[in-house]
């Protein structure tokens, strides 16, 4: 079964330019889904797969900075790739600060349309995938009783057993037992793994 | 013994110690007409109070109606009369006033007023010989000045070879006529003169309306014509100044005004007063032989700027010490809705005042049921009062009722209220009242054609009445008299709306069922009444004309946004473009994978051509956006055009507390350009002067608009406000694109100002005033004359 093929998500309030587009993207392989509004789009059941959109910034309505705006806010990963009747400074620093990948001025030259649309595909493939991982450790996380994850903090910090053991008021043989089932849960075979688990996971910034 | 009472009482009397006694005086003062005219009106309104400061003098006045001295049986009983009324009063001075009264008094004094001694006024005595004033006669002659106006008309139109003189057929008419003749002999050398001395007053307007243009006209008096018709000079001098092909000159104040161009004037005020001095001398005891007869001195070079400008007659041609009047004109084309307002107020006093007047010549004469008169003259008062202040809104409604209101009071079955198109050459009946009963049809299908001699009478200014349609002309008016017999018209009155000079309409009521004469004094009512309808509805003309004018600005306002329409344009433009791009590289790409479907390519060539399509009707759009912006040059006369545009921000100005003021050169040559795009800098130029001028003290907010002729090949038109002036260091940069000084503003209106002058040839300038505010000017080349 070959890999789904990455889906390009057209979003702009003409027709013509909305239609055409989708061809040209459709004839450099990729699957093409047009919308005509921003909350037409957001109508959609959320996408996962690999992608990204090519979104109009001035629409009536909510604008396309406003749908990059609401896409950080809900975790979504999908890479955005601008485009705009007319250079307008204001906006294309805002969708660059906000993450897009690219904005172009129409009409849109061919290379560079498809270069950044490939680009923000690799990218929200790339952020999906990190996001997978992330989710993972989180899931892992998740299984962690309070006091496992209480060591789980102090483990990944370098602290010894009997450190961690004088801090939480609690035998140093206890200690190891809780360690022991940390490594399982979260599916370490080294102190060093768990602490680049613990990194992806932000457990340290949220526990300590 | 006696004397010592009478002393005694004199000194006891604690009221008035030391002040002598002196019985009542009574002093009678004879006019030649039957009327009060406006120069009598003058010398009395200056003799009475120089006379009677203190009530201590009675004074009687007699109008001795002398243009019926050729009927013997007449002057008989006026003699009689004044015998009769005098006999038992003791009278101390005569007081003729114009040279017929003199006259008939000299003529009659033995027994009349024998042993009184007299002090005339505004008598010319310069044709009159044989003439025996005797010891106890003197007074003030008036002066004639025909010679110097002509003068005056000889600089202002130096290619004139004719010279026309009217006068009419009354006594004062004659003895007037006289002395000019008598005055302008000495120029028969360089100018032909023709005298049109007591013609009808029909025939003489239709000989002025065809003169040719090296011909002037000299008024000399007009009180009665040939067929017995009364006027008053005034009224003379409007018509004869509307029916003419060139301009008028007069002698006297009271026609400066009325349509005349000017000329040496005299003032009957000043006959007034220089002839109440000497009769005050006689009264307190002087030998009126010992007292010379003087000359009355004021008499002054006086104009009228709207005539000059009417007949293009340049100012810097009169006369040394010339007064120019009604310099106030363009004021007009400034505030014509409240100055219309004024001037029917003005017109509803006027009719106030000559209904108070009718009513001193009614007492007199006790002719008219004095009540039925009063009625009409409240009736007319009101009406004047009314349209002072009606709003063009409710002009039609309010004229239609006033019609009926007033074909009410008179009884008559139809008024109507026609409208002369702007080239005169079509009609159209505007509003109209019937009677019950009346079919309308007729009236509203009465075309020119079917009263033509009705028509030709109105729009030379002349008034039609006829009590008995075979009261018109036979030959002239049988198409007219045919008409009015298919209508069914018995009799008619009808009167010229007129304004500044143009007939822009008619003023009629008929009767079905009776016969009516349509006296006077009744005719002048009702043309007082058509003065205020013209003035209503040109004041709503003038108001379609600004709003014609305001739609033209609006459309220079599309042109000056396109610039910030293009950016959206840009955008419009670039739709089309960019999914024709896409088309046009999705279907390359699908040739080279060299799978092409075909039914695919061709839907995607069909789409292309459709948007090309929508890219042209954008074009479209953006060019029937700047249809009118083509430049159109015609020949302009900046005066005319800053006064229009004044006018177009009058309201804004007086929001804003401004007072404009007009400086406008009269006879500025034509310079070449569009009239809308310069109508745009001269707005551009005032409003950045009233925005100039919003921190500045209410009192002190005037805006000067000028304009001037600059140099041998220019015009120059400057706007110099009282604001707070340009910052030096910036005075370079405020015709710069987006140089702005204000909160809200694009700073382009100065930009815009300058690119437009400069496309027509023209430069702008900006400089600071010495005493504060800045002014802002740009030139612009006259059009030159032949290679």
């Amino acid at each position: 079964m070959p890999p789904p093929r990455p889906v390009v998500f057209v979003v702009d309030d003409d027709a013509s330019v909305r239609k055409s587009l989708a061809r040209l993207v459709k004839t450099a392989g990729y699957e093409v889904e047009a919308f005509a509004s921003v909350s037409e789009f957001l109508a959609r059941a959320p996408f996962e797969g690999p992608g990204c959109l090519l979104l109009d910034v001035r629409m009536p309505g909510r604008t396309g900075l406003d749908l990059q705006e609401t896409l950080r806010a809900a975790e979504r990963r999908l890479s955005i790739v601008f485009i705009t009747g007319h250079g307008d400074v204001g906006s294309s620093v805002t969708a660059m600060k906000g993450g897009a990948v690219d904005f172009l001025t129409k009409p849109l030259d061919e290379e560079a349309l498809l270069t950044a649309i490939r680009q923000a595909v690799g990218r929200t493939i790339d952020e999906q995938a990190e996001q997978g991982r992330v989710t993972a450790v989180r899931n892992c996380v998740a299984t962690l009783t309070p006091r496992e994850a209480e060591v789980f903090a102090l483990v990944v910090t370098g602290m010894l057993n009997k450190q961690i053991g004088g801090r939480l008021g609690i035998a140093e043989k206890t200690v190891k037992v809780h360690r022991a089932r940390v490594m399982e849960k979260m599916q370490a075979g080294s102190l060093a793994q768990l602490v680049r688990l613990a990194g992806t996971g932000g457990i340290i910034a949220a526990r300590a | 013994m006696l004397v010592v009472a009478l002393l005694a009482l004199l000194c006891g009397a604690p009221s008035s110690p030391g002040r002598v006694v002196r019985p009542a005086r009574t002093v009678v003062l004879l006019y030649p007409e039957a009327r009060l005219l406006p120069e009598i009106l003058a010398v009395e309104d200056a003799i009475r109070p120089a006379l009677d400061p203190d009530g201590a003098v009675s004074l009687y006045t007699e109008y001795l109606d002398l243009a019926r001295t050729t009927d013997v049986e007449y002057e008989r009983q006026v003699i009689a009369l004044l015998r009769e009324k005098y006999a038992s009063r003791r009278v101390d001075l005569i007081m003729p006033v114009a040279f017929p009264a003199l006259r008939f008094f000299l003529s009659h004094r033995a027994e009349l007023f024998p042993g009184v001694p007299a002090v005339f006024a505004a008598a010319n005595l310069d044709a009159v010989t044989g003439l025996d004033l005797g010891s106890d006669i003197t007074g003030v002659r008036l002066p004639s000045e025909w010679g110097a106006t002509l003068e005056a008309a000889l600089a202002l139109q130096p290619r004139t070879r004719r010279a026309i003189v009217i006068s009419g057929t009354s006594a004062t008419d004659q003895n007037l006529q006289a002395a000019a003749a008598h005055d302008l002999a000495r120029y028969r050398d360089r100018v032909e003169i023709t005298y049109l001395a007591g013609w009808p007053i029909a025939r003489l307007l239709d000989e002025v309306a065809t003169l040719p243009k090296d011909t002037v006209v000299l008024f000399v008096s007009l009180l009665r014509d040939q067929a017995g018709r009364l006027f008053t000079d005034p009224e003379a001098v409007s018509l004869i100044t509307r029916a003419s092909s060139v301009p008028v000159y007069g002698w006297s104040e009271t026609h400066l005004g009325h349509g005349i161009v000017g000329g040496r004037l005299a003032s009957f005020e000043s006959q007034g007063t220089r002839a109440a001095e000497l009769a005050m001398r006689v009264l307190g005891g002087e030998r009126p032989g010992a007292l010379p007869v003087v000359d009355g001195s004021a008499t002054a070079y006086m104009f009228d700027e709207r005539q000059l400008r009417r007949w293009g007659l340049s100012a810097s041609r009169l006369p040394a010490g010339s007064i120019v009047r009604y310099q106030d004109a363009s004021l007009w084309d400034l505030y014509g809705w409240n100055i219309v307002g004024v001037g029917a107020l003005v017109a509803a006093l006027a009719l106030l005042s000559t209904g108070l007047l009718i009513e001193r010549s009614g007492r007199r004469r006790a002719e008219v049921s004095l009540g039925e008169r009063l009625r009409f003259e409240t009736l007319l008062a009101e009406e004047a009062a009314t349209f002072s202040r009606v709003s063009a809104a409710d002009v039609d409604h309010e004229i239609e009722r006033a019609l009926r209101r007033i074909a009410d009071f008179l009884g008559v079955d139809w008024s109507t209220l026609t409208e002369y198109s702007e080239d005169s050459r079509t009609a159209r009946v505007t509003h109209r009242w019937m009677a019950e009963g009346m079919d309308p049809q007729p009236v509203a299908a009465l075309g020119l054609g079917e009263i033509p001699w009705s028509v030709a009478q109105l729009r030379r200014g002349a008034t039609v009445r006829f009590a008995r349609v075979e009261e018109l002309p036979e030959v002239g008016a049988a198409v007219d008299r045919q008409t009015y017999r298919r209508l069914g018209v018995k009799s008619s009155v009808a009167v010229p709306l007129t304004m500044e000079g143009v007939v822009i309409g008619a003023l009629a009521f008929s009767a079905v069922a009776v016969e009516r004469a349509w006296r006077d004094e009744f005719v002048q009512r009702l043309q007082l009444l058509g003065e205020v309808f013209a003035n209503t509805l040109s004041r709503r003309r003038a108001e379609m004309e600004g709003q014609r004018l305001r739609q033209d600005l609006a459309h220079i306002g599309r042109v000056s946004t396109v610039g910030e329409l293009t950016a959206s344009l840009a955008h419009e433009l670039n739709q089309p473009l960019t999914a024709i791009l896409a088309n046009a590289q999705a279907v390359r790409r699908i040739l080279d994978a060299g799978q092409a479907d075909l039914i695919e390519v061709r839907a995607i060539v069909d789409d292309i051509v459709d948007d090309d399509k929508r890219a042209s009707d954008v074009i479209g759009r953006l060019r029937s956006l700047l249809k009118k912006g083509t430049l159109e040059r015609s020949s302009l006369d900046m005066s005319e055009l800053v006064g229009q545009v004044a006018r177009l921000v009058a309201g804004d100005a007086v929001l804003r507390g401004v007072v404009i003021r007009l400086e406008l050169a009269p006879d500025l040559p034509p310079v070449a350009a569009d009239r809308v795009q310069l109508q745009q800098v001269v707005m551009n130029l005032i409003l950045n002067g009233l925005d100039a001028m919003r921190d500045s003290a209410i009192g002190s907010r005037i805006l000067l608009l000028r304009t001037a002729r600059e140099g041998e090949g220019s015009v120059a038109v400057t706007v110099q406000d009282c604001g707070a002036g340009i910052e030096s260091t910036e005075l370079g940069q405020v015709f710069d694109a987006f140089y702005t000084t204000k909160a809200n503003g694009l700073g382009m209106g100065l930009a815009i100002v300058k690119s437009i002058v400069e496309a027509h040839g023209g430069r702008v300038d900006a400089r600071n005033n010495p005493e504060g505010g800045a002014t802002f000017s740009f030139v612009l080349p006259i059009v030159q004359k032949g290679p």
